[in-house]
């Protein structure tokens, strides 16, 4: 469970088989997020409600053709999880 | 004679209630309540003391508690939180811990839904590209 920094009313619920879940209203309404990807690790921005940096490990079958590899990605969201851009592979650690 | 009678019974009556009162806040122990969302939980306040204890099972040892709202809306006696515990299991209360509900089920039919939507635009493609690629042949 993750407390947005700007909005108190805000949780992000990380889930353990890829599905992540958000409120805006302190549970009074649930939707789950769009993410594409397992998500990994969650970071809300310190001062924009909207914005999120989300890590996630990539898996054999984004490669088809070549060898696998597995390797941390990082996308941000500045829609509330609505779209995802990818940012950078090979990420160690991350911060706003 | 009848006047008597009807004090002695008032007064009986009236000694009674005092020590059923005195039971319910004294020992205040209630049988512990089931419910769908929390296994068991039971209360026991002290009204002299002005402490108010509620005791609550969850299902795995505690992991996380999240206070949601403001301070503004927590001072209106709005507060909800969330407990997480060891097993995964999302709990919330919007009185103060009093009472507590279970997420499960909520974020299975949410995840559900988000599921099905995801089959469908699949299958929509699927299909949409079979058409296209069958129609060329």
């Amino acid at each position: 469970m993750l407390q947005s920094p700007v909005d108190a009313n805000m949780i992000i619920f990380l889930g353990s088989t890829g599905v992540n879940w958000i409120t805006e209203d302190c549970g009074s309404n649930i939707r789950v997020i769009n993410s594409g990807r397992k998500i990994k690790e969650f970071l809300f921005h310190p001062s924009e409600r909207n914005w999120m940096l989300a890590s996630s490990y990539t898996t054999c079958d984004d490669f088809d053709d070549e060898p696998c590899k597995i390797y941390k990605e990082l996308y941000v969201s500045q829609d509330l999880c609505e779209t995802w851009q990818f940012l950078e592979d090979y990420v160690i650690q991350f911060s706003w | 004679m009848k006047k008597i009678w009807i004090f002695v019974i008032l007064a009986a009556l009236l000694i009674d209630s005092t020590v059923s009162a005195g039971d319910s806040e004294g020992k205040g122990m209630q049988t512990p309540k089931s419910s769908d969302s929390v296994a068991a939980s039971r209360s026991t306040s002290n009204k002299a003391e002005g402490v108010e204890l509620n005791l609550n099972y969850i299902d795995a040892p505690l992991l996380d508690i999240v206070w949601c709202g403001d301070d503004d809306k927590q001072r209106e006696g709005k507060e909800t939180l969330f407990v997480l515990t060891n097993k995964g299991t999302v709990y919330n209360s919007n009185d103060l811990g009093k009472t507590w509900n279970k997420l499960r089920e909520t974020f299975l039919k949410t995840g559900k839904k988000n599921a099905t939507d995801v089959d469908n635009v699949y299958r929509f493609y699927h299909l949409t590209f079979e058409l296209i690629f069958w129609s060329f042949i």
